[in-house]
């Protein structure tokens, strides 16, 4: 559905964005991962086309938006990061105005307006200004704006920042269900648990250059050298007792007692971590808790970034 | 995909709810219904009714029209930019031409229904007081005419900035400014060169509605009224294509047919149009007096010091060539992004009036134009063009080309760090370098980059208010200095370009 090949965009003297490839197929979310100025809005703009690259080619939905751009853009749904708003419209003559840009048909237009600012829990502010809403209302808003003509390629640059905790259920639940409607789905957020829930598959950029991409399952596989183990001792039983009997174990690595708790590496599955346990009962050793503790996602990328960094 | 209706056009929805929210959609109406009251009311200086209804009618659309209507064009455009939702529009499938009408309209309906309201008070009215009818419907729709180049015009000049809030009020003032400031300036030259960019301002048709009754009495006709409304629409349109084109661009970002450098040779061919003289009177009665032309005391034509005319025209020609330099000279990106859409076309270059081509073409063809047009006014017989003023003007030709040239090989060479050493380059030569020698010859000619060197040093030229060059060694030698600085430049370009080319096709 969206389909992005060596891709390059340039400012000036600064190369925003170099030699980017990415597949985003129907039904799919897939995540923008990275720090500021890492290429992410670029990366986004260029797809919609808002900004043109110097190279690369992008197809939405087997549209060249450099031959077809208003075929293109009937695909597009776009949200910037910071939301552009006209603070003196109200939000159903806001909606109103963008459905147009986006060919909505005039009759039922508005219920349509209605039906969205339903969806995004602003149906009571209908008539309200929107220079009179909350960072989080607006941000919704442009959700609305930007679900509203039903895109097939969605394009949602942080849309996550400014909402509270309810709103980002429900722009979740909103964004699950366009992708379950078969829209493509590409979002850039530093927000990476939140990522790590909605998307399918996730790349972290670094300096214009994807560094690396995939489902964040198959990224934590590649990347990931061992999960954390930690038991910790029940009843009588010492922690150093604990340690022993991990240390003849080839799956556990550096086994060492830390504040009554033993805590490890281990390189081996859930189920070998489970006849680890039954090991442990076996041997007579009580255990009041045994837990994997991956690494989370955040230190994860942040050591891929530091790693191409460097 | 054709025009949609103006109630399925984005912008102007945004614009009629904007501007319909009460109260202040009555603010207008109201004052307006107010000033009229206290002109009826209020005795006017011995006047019959009709003349001041008339020139009521007529001063509040002229406000409305010219002033109001444009302000509301710019403060919506502004804001555009301001909010950032441009980037919405540029990623809508609304065909472009939509936003600009609906951008415009939106931001204007309020004053253009309340002046057409007061027109249709002011044309009976000015019947009444013994105005031709076809003499003010000519002024109506000049006054339409002017409103609409100037809403354009000042959304043109809003959406080119990156300001804020006040941004629409300051660019007014400055496009006032500028217009009158140009009005001041030509207006000082028209004595010496009296042109068709008058008929652009309206002011003939202005003069001819208050100078009614001298004209009547010498057979004005509604042919005559429409050959000035035919001729402010002929000088007002290109104006108003070029603001139309470049909004139009602000919405959907660069597209080639629409560049700058096709627009920098369309107003090279206008500036030049605009320079030829008024001195043909075929649109007026023969014996009508000259109180209603625009200078009654100008002098006739065989009198007027024809150097000036040079002058200007070297101006005029100066000015082109450095703004298509600046306009059209893209960096290295720029020419990429061509490349690419040409590749994507199944072309083999960039078009040569490509924003994102190379400006040698470009500049040769505005440089083409220049020449043509001199040569033009002068076997007209309208310019006594001498050749020392045509030697003077082929070198001014010769050393802005070298400077463009140089200054795109600098674009595509180093980008903003080298627009930065252009500049520096620029003081050395011109400013510092001259300044550390005391200006002495020798250290003149130290300052091998210095195009005019020879020519200041040998020939002594004047190159200040009377362009002119003689044709001496000196003369020569800066000519072939300037011409082969060029050619190098053109050289070290063409390279540029191929490695480019061959980035972009090859990739």
């Amino acid at each position: 559905m969206i389909s992005v090949k060596s891709l390059r965009v340039d400012y000036d003297t600064v190369t925003a964005v170099e030699d980017l490839d990415l597949e985003v197929g129907p039904g799919e979310v897939f995540g923008l991962l990275g720090p500021n100025g890492a290429g992410k809005t670029s990366t986004i703009k260029a797809i919609a086309r808002a900004i043109e690259p110097t190279y690369g080619e992008i197809r939405i939905d087997g549209v060249d938006p450099d031959v077809h751009p208003e075929e293109a853009w009937r695909r597009i749904g776009y949200m910037p990061d910071l939301p552009p708003l006209y603070p003196d419209l109200t939000v159903r003559q806001y909606l109103d105005v963008f459905a147009a840009a986006h060919l909505v048909a005039r009759p039922g237009r508005s219920d349509r307006v209605r039906e969205w600012a339903a969806r995004v829990d602003l149906e009571k502010k209908l008539d309200t200004r929107v220079s009179e809403l909350s960072r989080g209302m607006k941000q919704r808003l442009v959700l609305a704006k930007t679900l509203l003509p039903e895109p097939k390629a969605l394009l949602l640059d942080e849309p996550a920042s400014g909402m509270d905790p309810i709103a980002r259920v429900e722009m979740r639940r909103l964004l699950h269900e366009a992708a379950a409607n078969g829209a493509a789905v590409v979002i850039s957020s530093h927000i990476l648990s939140e990522l790590d829930e909605l998307c399918t598959a996730v790349g972290v950029m670094e300096k214009g250059r994807m560094v690396v991409s995939g489902s964040i399952a198959d990224i934590r596989r590649r990347l990931e050298t061992g999960v954390r183990l930690r038991v910790r001792p029940a009843g009588a039983t010492p922690a150093e007792a604990v340690a022993a009997f991990l240390e003849g174990n080839p799956l556990v690595s550096g086994p060492a007692v830390a504040a009554g708790q033993c805590l490890a590496e281990f390189h081996g599955t859930e189920d070998q971590a489970a006849e680890l346990l039954s090991a442990l009962a076996a041997s007579g050793l009580t255990v009041a808790e045994f837990a994997l503790e991956h690494e989370s996602l955040e230190s994860l990328f942040m050591r891929v970034g530091a790693r191409e960094t460097s | 995909m054709k025009l949609v209706s103006l109630q399925d056009n984005p912008q102007f929805l945004k614009g009629f709810y904007l501007r319909t929210r009460f109260p202040e959609v009555i603010f207008e109406p109201v004052l307006v219904a107010l000033a009229l009251v206290v002109f009826l009311v209020v005795p006017s200086s011995g006047g019959p009714v009709w003349s001041v209804l008339a020139a009521f009618c007529g001063g509040v659309m002229a406000l409305l029209l010219l002033l109001l209507a444009p302000a509301m064009a710019g403060r919506m455009a502004a804001a555009e930019v301001r909010e950032g939702t441009l980037d919405f529009y540029r990623a809508a499938p609304l065909y472009t031409r939509n936003h600009v009408v609906g951008l415009i309209a939106g931001a204007v309906f309020p004053e253009w229904v309340l002046s057409a309201a007061l027109a249709l008070v002011f044309l009976p009215v000015a019947c009444a007081m013994g105005i031709p009818w076809h003499l003010a419907l000519a002024f109506v729709a000049s006054l339409a005419m002017t409103g609409a180049l100037a809403a354009a015009a000042v959304a043109t000049a809003a959406l080119h900035t990156r300001e804020n809030q006040g941004s629409s009020l300051r660019l007014l003032v400055i496009l006032a400014v500028g217009f009158w400031l140009a009005f001041a300036l030509l207006g000082a030259a028209r004595a010496y060169f009296q042109s068709l960019w008058v008929f652009m301002t309206g002011i003939p048709l202005v003069n001819a509605v208050i100078q009614h009754a001298a004209l009547d009495r010498e057979g004005f006709s509604a042919g005559h009224s429409l050959v000035l409304v035919m001729l402010q629409a002929g000088m007002q349109l290109p104006l108003f294509l070029l603001c139309w084109v470049n909004i139009w661009r602000v919405f959907r970002g660069p597209r080639w047919y629409n560049s700058r450098k096709l627009q920098a040779v369309l107003v090279a061919v206008y500036a030049f149009f605009c320079m030829i003289p008024d001195d043909a009177s075929f649109w007026r009665p023969k014996s009508v007096p000259l109180e209603y032309r625009n200078s009654p005391d100008r002098p006739s034509l065989a009198h007027e010091p024809q150097e000036a005319a040079g002058v200007i025209a070297s101006g005029v020609t100066a000015l082109l060539l450095i703004g298509t330099m600046l306009v059209g000279s893209p960096e290295t990106a720029q020419v990429a992004r061509g490349l690419r859409r040409a590749r994507k076309a199944g072309k083999r270059g960039v078009s040569w009036l490509d924003d994102c081509a190379v400006s040698a073409p470009a500049m040769l063809a505005v440089t083409g134009v220049c020449l043509l047009a001199q040569g033009a006014l002068y076997i007209a017989g309208f310019s006594e063009f001498t050749p020392q003023m045509a030697l003077g003007f082929l070198l001014l030709c010769l050393n802005l080309l070298f400077l463009a040239l140089f200054y795109q090989c600098v674009q595509i060479g180093w980008g903003a760090r080298g627009r930065k050493l252009f500049m520096f380059y620029i003081i050395a030569a011109w400013v510092v370098l001259p300044m550390i020698t005391r200006f002495s010859a020798t250290g003149l000619l130290l300052s091998p980059w210095l195009p005019f060197t020879v020519l200041i040093v040998g020939a002594g030229v004047p190159l200040g208010t009377d362009l002119a060059a003689e044709a001496t060694a000196a003369t020569v030698a800066a000519l072939v200095l300037n011409a082969a600085l060029a050619c190098a430049a053109a050289v070290v370009l063409r390279n540029q370009y191929r490695r480019l080319k061959e980035q972009v096709f090859g990739a």
